[in-house]
């Protein structure tokens, strides 16, 4: 499906659509449902998450499908398969998108996905100001670790993944979350 | 410098722009000279490159400077800081730009180049067909390899970086090109 113009973020919130569906600089494209096993990665990673926000009250966590605004000039909305927003930047939470980068932002390949548009969205993600990226491979059984004023690290099965600055204090063995 | 308007790859290739530029769908760029450690350590590995890849058919390799058209669409001529091409997709030496992208291509990052640029760079080497980015942090130091198809790996200074299937044979001690 191509565009005839591109759309703004109004427009692509306002429409009816079947699916999962992100707005990259004005243009509709369509999600591929994830696999199985991603899918059940993201729960564990999100169920992880969740329970450390809430005894610590650090922020909220979002589930995928939420539309994030990642830039104030680019009319780019993007889903995260699992997203963490910090309390102090934690918006009022309407009916509509997330106005704003997530502080941390999870992808969870599915065998579809491709490296090379997978590394796009890291990209776009870190240039929208997100401070944590995981880059989850269910497959490999690793987590690549990318933030703006580091080097990419990659995590393996018997290591640690741990939330950083963005996270204090949250930590989970890799072993836990892949099945 | 903003340009007035879009420049064809043409128009980029005969003008005479003082200093180093890449194009990016169209828009000039310039292009910071890199630190001394950061060019030295590029160096290294173009010449670790030129001295496996000269004497034999098997293809050329480029130091920093040369132009490559990335994609057959788009106009993006991007500098890698060295990088391969193989002799079947290149059989002659190009007279003006690259008219390809390389199957091997190398970004070292200078203590200027901010990690969410870098990691769109090598998303860009990888949506052009590039088979292995390796992007050399010398200030860590590791090299983090990237390919279309696998896993993100960082390797440290006790790991070997080899020329995985693009570049059959070749390979060098991560701490010699740190060295």
């Amino acid at each position: 499906m191509v565009a005839t113009r591109p759309m703004t973020i109004k427009e692509f919130e306002a429409e009816a659509r079947e699916g999962s569906w992100e707005l990259i600089d004005g243009e509709p494209v369509a999600l591929n449902p994830s696999g199985g096993d991603s899918g059940w990665v993201a729960g564990e990673i999100f169920a992880h998450l969740r329970e450390h926000v809430r005894t610590s009250s650090l922020g909220g966590v979002f589930t995928t499908d939420v539309g994030f605004i990642l830039f104030d000039d680019r009319a780019v909305v993007r889903s995260p398969d699992v997203a963490f927003v910090r309390r102090e930047r934690l918006p009022e939470l309407t009916d509509g998108f997330v106005p704003m980068a997530p502080d941390l932002a999870v992808e969870v390949l599915s065998p579809s996905d491709r490296i090379p548009d997978a590394m796009s969205k890291v990209a776009m993600y870190l240039q929208a100001g997100v401070r944590l990226v995981w880059l989850v491979d269910p497959l490999q059984r690793s987590v690549n670790v990318f933030s703006p004023d580091a080097s990419p690290k990659t995590l393996i099965e018997s290591d640690v993944l741990d939330g950083s600055s963005v996270l204090p204090g949250f930590s989970i063995p890799l072993v836990e979350i892949f099945i | 410098m903003v340009a007035t308007r879009l420049m064809t790859i043409q128009e980029f290739e005969t003008s005479p722009l003082p200093g180093r530029w890449e194009l990016i769908d169209g828009e000039p760029i310039a292009v910071t000279p890199s630190s001394g450690r950061s060019s030295r350590i590029g160096g290294r590995v173009y010449s670790r490159l030129a001295d496996f890849v000269e004497p034999t058919e098997i293809g050329w390799a480029f130091p920093a400077d040369a132009g490559f058209i990335l994609f057959g669409d788009r106009a993006i001529v991007r500098s890698p800081d060295a990088a391969f091409v193989r002799r079947d997709r290149l059989p002659e030496e190009p007279a003006g730009f690259v008219p390809i992208a390389p199957d091997i291509a190398v970004e070292v990052l200078s203590p200027s180049d901010r990690q969410p640029e870098a990691i769109a760079k090598v998303a860009m080497y990888l949506q052009a067909g590039v088979r292995l980015v390796w992007l050399v942090d010398p200030y860590k130091p590791t090299v983090t390899v990237f390919q279309p198809d696998a896993s993100v790996i960082v390797l440290g200074e006790s790991d070997i970086l080899d020329g995985g299937e693009v570049l059959p044979g070749f390979s060098v001690a991560v701490v010699d090109i740190f060295a």
